[in-house]
């Protein structure tokens, strides 16, 4: 079976957490639990025909408290960048992720998963700046760990670029 | 597949370990681990193992560490792993001796579970980074408002409507301090 690692980041309380768990056991909390340290969670799922173990590593929330190790993204088969729509700050920060993953983890596919969709009445990520980064070739992918919106597709999509890298 | 085996060696060490509340594995091979005293009943109580990638992950940064710090011990991150209701937070610690790479794992609870104390300051963060907001989203209309009342005052006007344009503009110069953009949130690296 292919195992393939899958690292999530993203600025703190952008819903990293949440994504997981809506994702690998369908449960999500409103009360916020900043992660601290680094947390793995498994979730075997079946991509074109083929059935992958997805090894999912939770980063806790880059900020002024906790920097994540580069060394954590050394092995990973791709990432989900998560940004809260609702916080525009968490797009500029996970533009800086991108290009520090690119480094150390090298031309891996990832998704931008835009996250907290159910609030679009505060959604604050300008429009223009997907766009361009639309533009780049990222894979965007609007989600919701509250509604379950988008949280499969964007695994999957992250999960099926990777094994079109690896062919 | 992860594969530890009960085998405990020295039944004082056991009791040593069960009184640190540590667990003391050595590293076989890729996801094989060794029990050198009895485990800590949370440590074995740890879902599937769920953790261990990033035990793996710290046994290879450990391994190198260690070709090159003869009689080092290499510290861990901090990692969580679920056990049952409970999301526990640990720490390894990984020394070499005579060849052979043993791990120390301890649960971090008390004063040396930083997660309460994080959530708080992430949470005041939070707030401030609210505010900021709400205060920067007012600057445009405050500004325009301000405006039409630099017009006002530029037109001829009676001693009543004087007076009243007095009034607007004292409220307006307390409501801009009030709003002025607020200072960045003290962060601690």
């Amino acid at each position: 079976m292919i195992q393939k690692k899958i690292c999530m980041l993203g600025s703190f309380a952008v819903g990293k957490t949440s994504l997981v768990s809506r994702y690998v056991t369908s449960i999500f909390s409103d009360k916020y639990l900043s992660t601290v340290g680094v947390k793995v969670d498994k979730k075997t799922i079946t991509v074109a025909e083929e059935e992958v173990t997805l090894v999912l590593w939770d980063l806790y929330g880059e900020d002024g408290f906790q920097t994540v190790q580069k060394s954590y993204l050394r092995g990973a088969a791709g990432y989900l960048l998560v940004v809260d729509g609702t916080r525009f700050e968490t797009f500029a920060a996970a533009r800086e992720l991108q290009k520090m993953a690119a480094q150390v983890a090298g031309d891996v596919p990832f998704v931008l998963a835009l996250n907290k969709a159910d609030l679009a009445a505060e959604w604050q990520v300008d429009e223009r700046a997907l766009f361009e980064v639309a533009d780049a070739g990222w894979r965007i992918v609007r989600t919701s760990a509250k509604t379950g919106l988008g949280v499969e597709e964007a695994f999957e999509r992250v999960t099926r670029a990777m094994l079109e890298q690896q062919t | 597949m992860t594969n530890v085996t009960q085998e405990v060696f020295d039944p004082a060490l056991g009791e040593v370990m069960r009184v640190l509340d540590l667990a003391i594995v050595e590293w076989v091979a890729d996801e094989q681990y060794r029990p050198l005293a009895r485990l800590p009943e949370w440590f074995t109580g740890t879902a599937s193992w769920m953790s261990l990638p990033f035990l793996q992950h710290f046994v290879d940064e450990a391994r190198r560490y260690l070709h090159d710090h003869l009689g080092g011990v290499l510290a861990s991150d901090q990692f969580t792993t679920q056990s049952g209701d409970q999301e526990l937070l640990l720490r390894a610690r990984a020394l070499k001796i005579n060849r052979r790479l043993v791990l120390a794992i301890e649960r971090l609870e008390g004063a040396s579970d930083i997660r309460p104390v994080l959530r708080k300051a992430r949470q005041q963060a939070l707030d401030h980074e609210v505010l900021t907001n709400k205060a920067r989203a007012i600057q445009k209309p405050l500004a325009a408002v301000s405006e039409a009342v630099a017009a006002l005052q530029r037109v001829e006007l009676s001693d009543e409507q004087r007076r009243r344009v007095d009034a607007l503009v004292a409220s307006l110069q307390k409501l801009q301090a009030a709003a002025a953009p607020l200072p960045a949130a003290r962060k601690r690296r």
